[in-house]
């Protein structure tokens, strides 16, 4: 089997340590950075699934946000086979590549889960059984008809790269985001009669879904292809068609 | 605390970026001109003598340049904020990227024809 020798610059807490890592070159970033791991055990990065479903292994390499579990080392043969790996942006910092989501989280708990579920696991506290409930009939008649709408922000992996991409929230710390604004207009799109104000009101504000400045870039490097800034804009949109307040909302 | 990062970069991803750069710095640049503009102004209240020997400076080579930068930043931050603008109206979502470039070539084009009509 042939291999090539990767040359990984790698941002390290205090100082950058180049590692040479022997591998395929039909191998995957994530491959390459955990031969280097296997190098220096006390190299800090997250991973686990290896197949862009978890969206934690997060990282910039040369100055642009991947998943390295799903990015070829091949693409990185024009650039002599030499990766820059640092850690998202706009993040705080743990230690080398990795970041702390934890406030990232938050904010998605915030607006409240995008994904709502027909069915839910009990516990029947008299018999001490699981069962599984249908959380109502009446909110599965309410799942549109169309669903390609918003096909694509059911695909959100959480990972983080459209945090660490977008030039807003580099600039203001509270902006609420491109995943947060776009886990919003998956509520907005497919409420099944849940209230919406509580959930617009969390964006609606000078540091949520007016603060966008359209760059696109968490578009650009959405691992899932979903498009965060054309829904908020879509959703920007919805608000200012609706004279009033985002109480009217409700009432459409 | 978080670290603030950039916003200005040279490896920047899609035209977005571009078009949200060049706002911002046109941005910049406008209100530095603005404060400028008045500042030169205020050679009126020197009398004639003062203001002529102004209007000499001002047509001088270097500043003629500067006034096309001028034009291409008037332009090019007027035309993008008509694409944010539309774009918050839910308009050209799609076409958002070549919504900028148009409007870049337009704001060169335009300047190209204000620099010949100033000769």
């Amino acid at each position: 089997m042939s291999t090539v020798s990767i040359q990984l610059h790698i941002k390290r807490t205090t100082q950058w340590q180049d590692f040479q890592v022997s591998i395929s070159p039909d191998a995957y970033v994530l491959d390459a950075l955990e031969a280097a791991g296997a190098q220096d055990e006390s190299l800090l990065f997250r991973h686990a699934c290896h197949h862009a479903s978890c969206g934690s292994c997060g990282l910039r390499i040369n100055g642009r946000e991947y998943l390295p579990c799903i990015t070829p080392l091949a693409n990185f043969e024009k650039s002599n086979w030499r990766l820059r790996l640092e850690p998202l942006r706009n993040f705080p910092l743990i230690g080398d590549l990795l970041v702390d989501f934890k406030p990232f989280m938050n904010r998605l708990d915030l607006i409240g889960l995008p994904l709502m579920r027909s069915a839910q696991q009990t516990v029947d506290h008299q018999t001490g059984m699981n069962e599984i409930k249908r959380i109502q009939e009446s909110q599965d008649q309410d799942l549109p008809i169309l669903a390609t709408g918003f096909n694509s922000l059911e695909n959100c992996i959480e990972c983080g790269l459209c945090m660490s991409a977008c030039p807003i929230v580099g600039s203001d710390p509270h902006f609420s985001g491109p995943a947060l604004l776009a886990a919003a207009g998956r509520i907005a799109a497919e409420p099944r009669r849940q209230p919406l104000t509580e959930a617009l009101k969390k964006v609606d504000h000078d540091h949520g879904l007016w603060r966008c400045h359209g760059a696109y870039e968490c578009t650009e490097v959405c691992p899932a292809g979903v498009d965060p800034a054309r829904e908020i804009m879509s959703l920007r949109s919805r608000l200012l068609r609706r004279p009033g307040s985002i109480r009217e909302i409700d009432k459409g | 605390m978080i670290k603030q990062s950039d916003w200005f970069e040279l490896k920047y991803q899609s035209t977005g970026k571009l078009a949200f750069m060049m706002h911002r710095l046109s941005g910049i640049g406008l209100v530095a001109y603005l404060y400028l503009h008045l500042i030169l102004l205020n050679t009126l209240r020197q009398g004639p003598q003062a203001w002529d020997s102004f209007l000499q400076i001002m047509r001088s080579p270097i500043v003629q340049v500067l006034d096309a930068v001028l034009l291409f930043g008037i332009l090019i931050h007027g035309l993008n904020g008509l694409r944010l603008t539309l774009m918050g109206f839910g308009a050209f979502l799609r076409w958002q990227g070549a919504f900028f470039w148009f409007s870049l070539i337009l704001a060169a084009a335009l300047t190209t024809w204000g620099v010949l009509a100033m000769r």
